[in-house]
């Protein structure tokens, strides 16, 4: 269970490439992984996009009403939606939102690879060639976007006809997105720093630990090492947890670890046993 | 194992080379951000739901134009019922198994259980997202309100799950 986190591979899907001699192994992207990634890059896009609206509406409105009195001096269109100036704006503030949306994603991803969702979830976007992207690449997979998200039908069959997961876009531009689990697993770490834990985890080979055990463990971990309660904890409880550290982690006495730095351990490796579901 | 002196300072947390976590508990602000992110991607899937469902009931207002006021009470009830249900099992399914929405991701935030620092099972996450979050909402938003003066930040909401929101990094 833990020990998947070593190996940053998925043992069912993966891709290999040569580039000069060289291999690299790719795991494509799961489908679901790369939906919730994408839901949550629009709507923290839509947070700018929101944004923009709202001042935007307030200049349209101040400058829509001005519009419809210069139409009206010249005795044309009477009302506000009619004038030229609403119209323009109109085209603005659409414009404006698609601006705002492509360019999170084309800045993301041409200036780091992936975009804040992308990170998030362990993904990647990688060029076919192991080049770094091209800045064409990256606005062609973007204007494919449209097709590919928007009209779904054509990039939900694309997705589904290749090995790799690739839409439209990335068959066009030439790139794939991949997959890290242990990338995506960094965020769910508490105590300790996902690398630290997995350097003592490999060091300290622990059990793993039952749910009830780890909860009980934690319920005093927790309030002291993160929430910084002052908990009350009596000598027997002291011994009881020590004893279970001793437990789990049979090699933890031997590796010159000092005991608090143990106990986090523990607290952590309980806190990633009760967290897996099966 | 060497074991230190049993005393309740023991346990504090030690000052380590490599590790500096601190999980404050998750401000209002950005609660509220995370919030309108979530609003959004919830929308985004109830949007089509709703479209396909009305659009049936326009196609069963042609085909039985008697039974029209029947067929929109339902298609509105079961648009009420989605509306309420998918954010339910948006939270518990993201709650339980990565300890945050999409939301909270995006703004470094995530809910753990109060007590021991694990992720909060799906029902509880379910509950706190709809029902927990509707009672909160009661009386000008009292539940929401209240998180501002807690040292703990937790509202109404994580009271009745015992949850709490942290910063996850």
């Amino acid at each position: 269970m833990t020990q998947s986190l070593l190996k940053d591979e998925s043992p069912t899907a993966t891709h290999a490439e040569i580039y000069d001699g060289l291999t690299v192994t790719h795991t494509p992207a799961p489908h679901h992984v790369r939906l919730f990634a994408f839901l949550l890059d629009v709507g923290f896009a839509a947070i700018g996009t929101y944004l923009f609206y709202i001042i935007g509406v307030s200049v349209l409105t101040i400058v829509a009403a001005g519009g419809a009195m210069a139409d009206k001096g010249e005795g044309e269109v009477a009302g506000i939606f009619g004038s030229t100036a609403f119209v323009t704006m109109v085209i603005i503030l659409v414009l404006g939102g698609l601006v705002i949306n492509s360019g999170y994603f084309i800045y993301n991803e041409y200036k780091k690879g992936m975009t804040v969702g992308k990170r998030l979830f362990g993904l990647r976007v990688v060029s076919l060639d192991g080049r770094r992207l091209t800045f064409g690449q990256v606005v062609l997979r973007d204007l494919l976007r449209l097709v590919d998200c928007w009209m779904v039908i054509p990039g939900v069959i694309a997705l589904i006809m290749n090995k790799e997961h690739r839409r439209l876009g990335d068959l066009v531009a030439g790139t794939m997105v991949v997959y890290s689990p242990t990338q995506e697993a960094k965020w769910s770490f508490l105590y300790l720093a996902q690398d630290d834990y997995l350097v003592y985890f490999e060091k300290l080979a622990p059990k793993p630990v039952p749910p009830e055990d780890g909860k009980a463990f934690l319920r005093f971990a927790y309030p002291t090492m993160i929430s910084r309660q002052r908990v009350a904890v009596s000598d027997a409880d002291f011994e009881r947890l020590n004893a279970m550290v001793a437990h789990y982690v049979p090699n933890g006495a031997a590796s010159g670890l000092s005991p608090d730095d143990l106990r986090r351990f523990f607290a952590e490796h309980c806190h990633q046993c009760a967290n897996r579901r099966p | 194992m060497s074991m230190q002196a049993p005393s309740p300072s023991a346990f504090k947390p030690a000052p380590q080379g490599a590790v500096a976590t601190s999980h404050e508990p998750g401000g209002i602000g950005v609660r509220l951000v995370a919030l309108i992110i979530d609003g959004v991607v919830v929308g985004i899937v109830n949007y089509p739901i709703s479209m396909v469902l009305m659009s049936a009931f326009g196609l069963s207002a042609t085909i039985d134009p008697n039974n029209v006021p029947a067929n929109y009470f339902a298609v509105q009830g079961l648009i009420m019922l989605i509306s309420l249900i998918v954010p339910a099992l948006y939270a518990g399914y993201f709650y339980s198994r990565k300890g945050a929405t999409l939301g909270k991701m995006a703004m470094g935030l995530k809910v753990v259980d109060a007590n021991d620092g694990t992720n909060i099972s799906f029902m509880r996450g379910a509950m706190r997202d709809s029902l927990g979050k509707m009672v909160s909402a009661l009386l000008f938003m009292i539940g929401y309100l209240m998180a501002m003066f807690r040292k703990d930040k937790r509202g109404l909401h994580d009271l009745m799950v015992t949850s709490q929101v942290i910063r996850s990094k």
